[in-house]
This record gives C-alpha cells, structure tokens and sequence, in this order.
C-alpha cells in the first residue's frame, strides 16, 4: 500500500495531520526531502511532474507545497500559475526551489503566492525551520 | 567517486553557491566530483552553478578555484571525523574552460601527494 492508498482511506473529517506535496523530477531530491519531513511527523505526497502534481493537489489539498523551478512536463512557474487558479478546499503554502540567482526572477515569484523562496542546496535544518513557519507543527 | 577510500581530509573546500556559502573539508577528488565533509546536512540538489575554492592541507598555501555546474547527490551522518558530520558527494557534470585545466592540475598534485606517501 502506497502513501496515497493510505490516505485515501481516512474521511476528510478525520485528516488532523499537515500534508506537503513536494514536486521535483530527482529522484535523490525526493526521496532526501521526503525522509526528512516524514521524520518530522507530516504526511508526505510525491510528484515527479508538473501533471502528476495538479492530480494529488485536486485530490488531496494538501497544506505545503514544495514546486521545483525545472521539472519535465512544465516549468515551476507554468505550474505555479496553474495552481493558483485551481478551486481548492483550502489554499496552499507553497516555497519555490531552485538554482537560480536572478533577484528579478525572485522577486517576481514572490509576487506570485509563493510564501518561500529556497535556493538550492539549502541545509536540512533550513527546510525545516521554513515549513514550520508556514503551517506549524505536524 | 568511490566514496569509500581515502576517508580523511586531505584539503579545505569552499563552495560558493550564490548566497549559499558552504564551507567544507574535502576527502576525495576527481574529474568526476568532489567528497567532502560539512558540519550541517544538506540537501541533495541538482543543477547547481558553483565556485569552490581547494586550498591548505596538500595544497600548502596555493588556491585552486574551479567554476561550473554539478549534483549534490548525497550528505550522510558521518563520525568518521571523531564528531557528527556530514559526508557530502557533489557531481561536477560541466567546468568552465579554464577550470577543467585547473582541475587536471589539483588531480595530478593529488596523484603525486599519494606516490610520496
């Protein structure tokens, strides 16, 4: 059974725990930030696509989201825009990763509904301290 | 990069990442990346465009700057220093003209520190 599965079988009502989705194509990338935050006590959805990401954000609404600047199927900030208009129960965090140094760019995604700006690489203890000052404790 | 020799520090590492300055002891290098240890985990990440300085230890007082992009593929707990550390893997995937030679040149003086030893 998959994470998915898992939370797939709990009725709404009943979901007390915080839900990140984190979208980056690498693996390694996923797999590092997934391990950490489940350490941390929240339930963690993975998406390696731009596609894949809409599906579990319409499905599951989750509290955070972590969007990659690169990803294959669209860029982050094509899906960014795409998850600002979605119609969701409630409306995420979200923190914006990438590589990219361009203050203008920065400033311009913060514009955009992005809580956090992260560039990479960033220390784990970083990552932490940001998603509980976005939705707290797990 | 075989991880798994030559665990000690044989030079300092500096790598400046835009904002994101991380200083480190290195262990292991090659054409293909860089082993070295940080006090903080790191998360893996890819497509970084990096600067990192290799001086002291083998290097005596010189300075060796290679510019370009690489992978942070892995930072795992490590006490091999005596403390708790980080063992860090950085994949070079592409150096600048200049930095290729440069690296040739930290390689080679590597090479010959391991001859004499």
């Amino acid at each position: 059974m998959n994470l998915e599965d898992d939370i797939s079988n709990i009725p709404e009502n009943e979901i007390h725990f915080k839900i990140i989705l984190i979208i980056d194509d690498i693996l390694y990338v996923l797999k590092s930030i997934t391990t950490i935050l489940k350490e941390e006590g929240y339930f963690v959805l993975t998406a390696k696509s731009g596609q894949e990401a809409l599906g579990l954000l319409n499905k599951y609404s989750p509290d955070l989201v972590t969007i990659d600047m690169k990803l294959p199927d669209i860029s982050g900030l094509q899906l960014l825009e795409k998850i600002n208009k979605l119609e969701l129960k409630k409306k995420p965090k979200i923190i914006f990763i990438s590589a990219n140094y361009d203050k203008d760019e920065i400033q311009n995604i913060l514009k955009q509904n992005v809580s956090n700006y992260l560039l990479k690489p960033f220390k784990k203890s970083k990552l932490i301290e940001v998603v509980k000052e976005l939705i707290g404790n797990p | 990069m075989d991880i798994n020799n030559r665990r000690f520090t044989r030079f300092n590492v500096k790598f400046f990442i835009f904002s994101n300055e991380i200083k480190g002891e290195g262990v292991n290098i090659s054409k293909g990346g860089i082993g070295f240890f940080t006090t903080d985990e790191l998360i893996p990440a890819d497509s970084i465009p990096f600067k990192a300085e290799i001086s002291s230890g083998v290097f005596g007082d010189n300075v060796y700057t290679i510019i370009g992009i690489g992978n942070l593929i892995f930072s795992k707990p490590s006490y091999e220093t005596g403390v708790l550390s980080y063992y860090n893997g950085f994949e070079i995937i592409k150096l600048k003209e200049n930095s290729k030679e440069i690296l040739n040149d930290i390689i080679k003086i590597l090479e010959d520190y391991e001859l004499r030893r």
